[in-house]
């Protein structure tokens, strides 16, 4: 983690070529790993712990998709001056257009 | 690590079809519903807001074949960023980075948002009337119904998801700008409606500063013919697509605008055009009888192509930023398998939501502009420099003559120029978060080394946002270390720029 940021401020610093580039074939013969590689990402995300607050996420995805259609159509539905009798309608018709 | 050919994720996922989608899909959108009336306000005349509107395509066709000569002999993502920093002006491009993404991109998703949840109140307001206390959290309510299904969205594969989606999106776009041209042709040809066009330069405003604040707005309008630069490395034989998507996309984009300008023109007189606050609506209230209430709903599914454009182009920027360390690492976070850089666009999306309840927008676009126009204003700077020094040529470039670059230089100066005679806050304004963004640059990005526990917290976060997101981190490979010669050129002009 130091050496890559070493390598990046060494490039913005804007040393000398040489110096520059030995920095550069540094990094890429040992590029440090940041965060998980691939297969490791694939192990750890089915562990249980971590099952359990990816499907938390994704619920909390569609959650939060209801709650802003939900607060829409009840600012539609209770908060306008006259309440038609075919209210249903347009809500049917916006939910259609999305 | 080991794994077979096949199974490598294709990286060039936008053909030709798709690249156009994504072109005419940026550019038409939003602008030609805000920007009429005030261009018509700069204006002052039918003739001459029509004759600003062919201008701006005109500026915007030289700008788009500058940044084609750039996306092919530089083939990264990330638009003006990637360019500046191949120059080596590092920290110009991180400030200009700062501050589009947290200011002018998710500014411009925010208007969408809005202006779609707009049609649609606008549409039930012939069933219903909403109270106009609870106008300003309906319209976001709405609008952020729509932006949050289009995340997911972008977070599966450009080419079988994001990319089908917008070709529809485009096509439905061109038959509702359709609808409208048709109707107003109609009425000029066959109900011989030209009364408005009689006398067309009646009430021009010649004054310089007025039409500059006019081409302004109409370049809002045009705004995104560049967008196929921000996924530059995403693009399929980028020298035959590129161009060809940027001249139809301009040239397509170009004929709706001028087309339904004419059709509004038809049935609405100057003063109605001032005093609509939606101008597709109240021509359609006149032309099309019953079938007028279907029109609102049908501009919002316009809408729904133009915030999918910018959640492309936005999220490549933010994460061709992460990838050179000048956005947080979490952001260079890529789904393996579809190449999606999911973190950034949830980052978009986050900072547009809570971009669209400060105060006004429009006046948040005007500040943007100016620095969005200073950052192709450099680009265009080092382009020409490079360009006369013939570093930038590739075998496999898309050449354009010199004096494009040139011309379209000019066109950037005097658009950031005039404007600040009429309203210097933009310029205080654009400065200040530039200056703003450098700051950043200073703190975070420049030191050398940065303390331990920061280094801790960021790959705790970056494995968080791994596993919920299900995203790998690739490294970077930098463009400049491919090219001995043009590295140490650009270094050695680095050095002078940092002396200033």
């Amino acid at each position: 983690m130091r050496t890559d940021s070493v390598t990046d401020s060494c490039c913005s610093s804007e040393y000398s070529y040489c110096s520059c580039d030995c920095v550069k074939q540094r990094k890429v013969a040992e590029v440090p790993q940041i965060g998980y590689s691939l297969d490791e990402l694939n192990a750890k995300r089915e562990e249980p712990k971590w099952r359990v607050a990816r499907y938390t996420a994704i619920a909390m995805f569609w959650g939060i998709w209801g709650a802003l259609l939900a607060g829409s159509i009840l600012i539609i539905v209770l908060n306008n001056h006259d309440v038609a009798s075919t209210t249903a309608a347009p809500t049917t018709t916006t939910t259609n257009g999305q | 690590m080991t794994e077979s050919s096949s199974e490598i994720p294709q990286k060039h996922t936008i053909g030709l079809i798709t690249a156009i989608s994504y072109t005419v899909g940026d550019i038409v959108g939003s602008g030609i519903f805000i920007s009429p009336t005030s261009i018509l306000n700069h204006a002052g005349s039918v003739g001459l807001s029509l004759c600003l509107w062919a201008l701006c395509a005109c500026i915007s066709l030289f700008g788009a074949l500058s940044y084609v000569e750039l996306g092919t002999s530089i083939r990264k993502s990330g638009c003006d960023f990637a360019y500046l920093s191949h120059f080596g002006w590092r920290p110009l491009a991180s400030s200009f980075m700062w501050v589009s993404t947290c200011l002018s991109y998710p500014a411009v998703l925010a208007i969408q948002a809005i202006s779609f949840g707009e049609y649609i109140v606008t549409g039930l307001d012939s069933w219903i009337t909403i109270d106009e206390n609870w106008r300003f959290m309906t319209y976001r309510l709405v609008g952020f119904s729509m932006l949050w299904p289009l995340m997911l969205l972008n977070f599966f594969s450009l080419k079988k998801v994001a990319g089908a989606f917008q070709i529809v999106a485009t096509a439905i776009k061109l038959i509702v700008a359709s609808i409208i041209i048709i109707t107003g042709l109609y009425h000029i040809i066959f109900k011989q409606q030209t009364q408005n066009f009689k006398n067309s330069f009646t009430g021009s405003d010649w004054n310089p500063g007025n039409l500059v604040l006019g081409v302004y707005s109409g370049l809002f309008a045009y705004n995104g013919w560049d967008v196929l630069n921000f996924g530059a490395e995403e693009i399929e034989n980028p020298r035959r697509t590129l161009p060809i998507a940027a001249i139809s996309g301009i040239a397509i984009s170009a004929t709706v605008f001028i087309l339904m300008n004419v059709s509004y023109f038809s049935v609405l007189s100057v003063e109605d055009f001032k005093n609509s606050p939606a101008v597709a609506v109240t021509f359609a209230e006149r032309t099309l009888g019953d079938f007028h209430y279907a029109i609102p709903f049908l501009i919002s599914l316009l809408l729904i192509g133009s915030m999918n454009t910018t959640i492309f182009a936005c999220s490549r920027y933010m994460y061709s930023g992460a990838q050179q360390s000048v956005m947080p690492t979490p952001l260079r976070g890529i789904h393996h398998r579809t190449r999606s850089p999911r973190l950034a666009v949830f980052a978009e999306i986050l900072i547009a939501i809570c971009l669209s309840f400060i105060g006004n927008l429009d006046q948040l676009i005007s500040y943007m502009s100016f620095a969005l126009w200073s950052q192709r204003t450099c680009t265009q700077v080092g382009f020409i420099y490079f360009k006369l020094r013939g570093t930038l040529k590739t075998q496999d470039s898309f050449q354009v003559p010199i004096f494009v670059p040139v011309v379209f230089l000019g066109i950037c100066i005097a658009l950031l120029v005039i404007p600040i005679t009429q309203n210097y806050h933009v310029a205080i304004y654009g400065v200040s978060m530039t200056i703003g963004g450098a700051i950043i640059y200073l703190i975070f990005i420049f030191p050398n080394t940065l303390p331990i526990f920061l280094h801790k917290i960021n790959n705790s976060i970056v494995k968080f946002a791994q596993i919920i997101f299900n995203c790998v981190i690739e490294p970077y490979e930098d463009s400049t270390v491919e090219e001995f010669e043009e590295f140490e050129e650009i270094n050695d002009y680095s050095k002078k720029f940092h002396r200033f």
